[in-house]
């Protein structure tokens, strides 16, 4: 974890709406985050906590219902070159030098994000097209490369296939292909894995490790699946409802998690050995057409105190990388202890991560 | 490939076949008879009658009509125009039914086309409202009250265009009836075409496009219009066989000699051949229609040209 790199991308009180069937909904409340070069990000949350939509907004790809209300995004394209704030930036310039170019995205779903009426070599040669000016047969060269490095067999013959010739696992080889074309220097892979056989899911996830080593990519991963983020996360922000609630190294959240969302998202993974009951946080994520009283967490959090049903806790440090927005964690507050079973889980973690690393 | 169109094409000759056999049943249970004038006696009907044949059983004439029928012969006409033959009667009409409707085609698709991928570019814009309350209109009002008021103002109180259909001057006297017939196919393939391109729009693969940075020209060609166009070229060709086979309503307020007036006329006086044959000919161009909407969405869609390869 090289703490001392150049922040890459930091996002700052950023603040979207949606408007659907006449009402607003307020997705996105003040998100801050930081991206250093060359580090690996985890935004986690539930469906609908806005992971997707922070992305999406930086990419300027946002639907046609969404406002952003207030923020910044700032992203440098180089090493030491001045950092761009992307909210303000010209639609066209985003596409000609970020989208694609120095950031991709790969989609949840490969069964619906390749056009089912082009072959994959034509879909690859257009988005190399999109930003480099090489012939045809140049971009065809460099497809056939790309597919191989993703791993793709007789690349030459499955250029000229269509999406619906390849499983699942192989369109999401495909997709990556298509979003590392023209180099990008950050991978945006909103749940990449979700969609696939379990037993392809650590391939794809072995192939974006693999990728990000060999090309020195920068990669933010959306996900709800903690495994995930566990097996390639430098750094974690836990979103609830449109904000970060936790963030902090990977070690700071799964060893030491101090928000009670965090405690029963770590407690929700499913544990083959343990052969206990799968622990579900209780309730359901707030519907943000009215803003929450208080912390959007409170109705579902055990530990809530009389003050988080009135006001919103500010982000408290935990130490210089760790923060977490719970007022259990003011100094009036009174003492909470984490559940024991979560500490149990815990201690195992650490264990097993020893052993690993052994 | 080829399996699949030869598929089709059995198919289609089987549906054909049973559409006639149908259509015998059907004209058995027609009341009345071809022979209707008041002068004749009723030993003069029963050998008129026999002498067309129309006396033996309905399959042995199925059959016997299938025979000429592939011969090229499909009978004469009873009455309308005693003992000419149908095919006669019929090639005069249909080149005037089939212009007037391929370019009523050819002008809604065009004009359809551009509204629907307008309206869908402004979703939720005044372009894409005023857009779709025109085609709204256009699908709610029945073409015949364009036609009525289209002659009423155009024809009769400007005088700018002719009446009625002038077989001298056929280009002319076929704008009002193509432009009344027109504003129909517009609506539908606006609608269409709106509701799909939006749909497009909105697919993952649109989107993971456009987080590629592709150009919105390639995204309109290759993405929207191409994934989009399926369902048009669909609604396209089953409103082209409608206008095809002549509208009838239409083609009696301009009275035009096409082969709906045709058809309605030979209805009112039992003309059995007339109305088999321009019924077998309404069918034949549909399931035509079919079979190459079928083969197109080979060539279009991949899916359905590599049907069952799913690996």
């Amino acid at each position: 974890m090289a703490d001392k790199a150049e922040i890459m991308l930091e996002i700052k009180g950023l603040d979207i709406s949606f408007r659907s069937a006449g009402e607003m909904f307020h997705s996105i409340r003040g998100v801050n985050l930081v991206l250093r070069r060359g580090e690996t990000l985890a935004i986690v949350g539930e469906s609908g906590s806005g992971k997707s939509v922070t992305m999406k907004a930086a990419m300027g790809i946002l639907p046609d219902n969404a406002r952003i209300n207030a923020g910044s995004i700032l992203y440098r394209p180089e090493p030491g070159s001045e950092p761009v704030d992307l909210l303000k930036a010209s639609p066209k310039w985003l596409r000609d030098n970020i989208r694609g170019k120095s950031i991709a995205m790969v989609f949840q779903d490969p069964m619906t994000s390749l056009n089912p009426t082009m072959t994959i070599g034509n879909q690859l040669i257009a988005a190399i097209r999109a930003h480099e000016k090489v012939s045809r047969k140049e971009a065809a060269d460099r497809a056939v490369t790309l597919l191989e490095e993703v791993g793709i067999t007789e690349p030459e013959r499955r250029m000229r296939q269509y999406p619906h010739e390849f499983s699942g696992g192989m369109r999401q080889r495909i997709v990556i292909a298509i979003a590392l074309s023209c180099n990008p220097s950050l991978l945006i892979c909103d749940e990449p894995t979700t969609a696939l056989d379990v037993t392809i899911q650590d391939r794809i996830l072995e192939l974006i490790v693999s990728l990000q080593q060999k090309r020195s990519l920068s990669v933010i991963y959306i996900t709800h699946n903690l495994g995930v983020v566990a097996r390639v996360a430098d750094y974690v922000n836990v979103m609830y409802a449109g904000k970060i609630i936790e963030t902090g190294t990977i070690f700071d959240v799964f060893y030491d998690p101090r928000h009670p969302y965090t405690w029963g998202l770590l407690s929700a993974i499913p544990d083959d050995a343990s052969g206990e009951e799968l622990y579900s946080i209780p309730g359901t994520p707030p519907v943000l057409s009215k803003e929450p009283a208080g912390d959007a967490f409170a109705p579902r959090n055990p530990y809530a105190l009389e003050i988080d049903f009135k006001e919103e806790p500010p982000m408290f440090r935990v130490s210089e990388t760790h923060y977490a927005a719970t007022w259990l964690l003011d100094e009036r507050a009174p003492k909470v202890e984490r559940p024991k079973a979560l500490n149990d889980r815990i201690e195992k973690m650490k264990k097993e991560a020893a052993e690993y690393v052994r | 490939m080829k399996k699949y169109i030869l598929k089709k094409l059995a198919l289609s000759v089987v549906t054909l076949l049973l559409i006639i056999f149908i259509l015998f049943l059907l004209m058995e249970l027609m009341p009345g008879s071809p022979f209707n004038n008041p002068k004749l006696t009723p030993e003069q009907k029963e050998a008129l009658i026999r002498s067309y044949g129309l006396d033996k059983p309905v399959l042995q004439r199925y059959f016997l009509y299938l025979g000429n029928m592939l011969k090229g012969d499909f009978g004469i006409s009873y009455s309308l125009s005693i003992n000419t033959p149908v095919l006669t009667l019929i090639r005069s009409r249909l080149p005037v039914s089939m212009g007037i409707g391929v370019s009523a085609m050819l002008v809604g698709s065009a004009a359809g086309l551009a509204i629907g991928f307008l309206a869908a570019f402004h979703q939720g814009k005044a372009a894409d409202v005023i857009c779709m309350i025109v085609s709204v209109i256009g699908i709610s009002v029945p073409s015949y009250i364009f036609a009525i008021a289209l002659s009423y103002f155009v024809g009769f109180r400007w005088n700018w265009l002719p009446l009625l259909y002038d077989f001298r001057s056929p280009v002319i006297s076929s704008v009002m009836p193509v432009l009344s017939l027109s504003v129909m196919v517009m609506s539908v393939i606006a609608r269409f075409t709106r509701d799909e391109a939006i749909a497009v729009m909105k697919s993952d693969y649109v989107m993971f496009a456009r987080s590629q940075g592709i150009s919105n020209r390639t995204l309109l060609f290759h993405y929207v219009i191409r994934n989009s166009i399926m369902q048009v070229i669909t609604v396209m060709t089953l409103l082209l066989v409608g206008l095809l086979t002549g509208s009838l309503v239409t083609e009696q307020i301009f009275s035009i000699p096409g082969i709906g007036f045709l058809l309605s006329s030979a209805i009112t006086v039992n003309d059995y051949n007339v109305v088999i044959t321009l019924s077998f000919l309404y069918a034949a161009i549909y399931v035509v229609a079919r079979l190459f909407l079928d083969i197109l969405y080979g060539i279009i869609d991949p899916r359905v040209r590599l049907g069952g390869n799913e690996r």
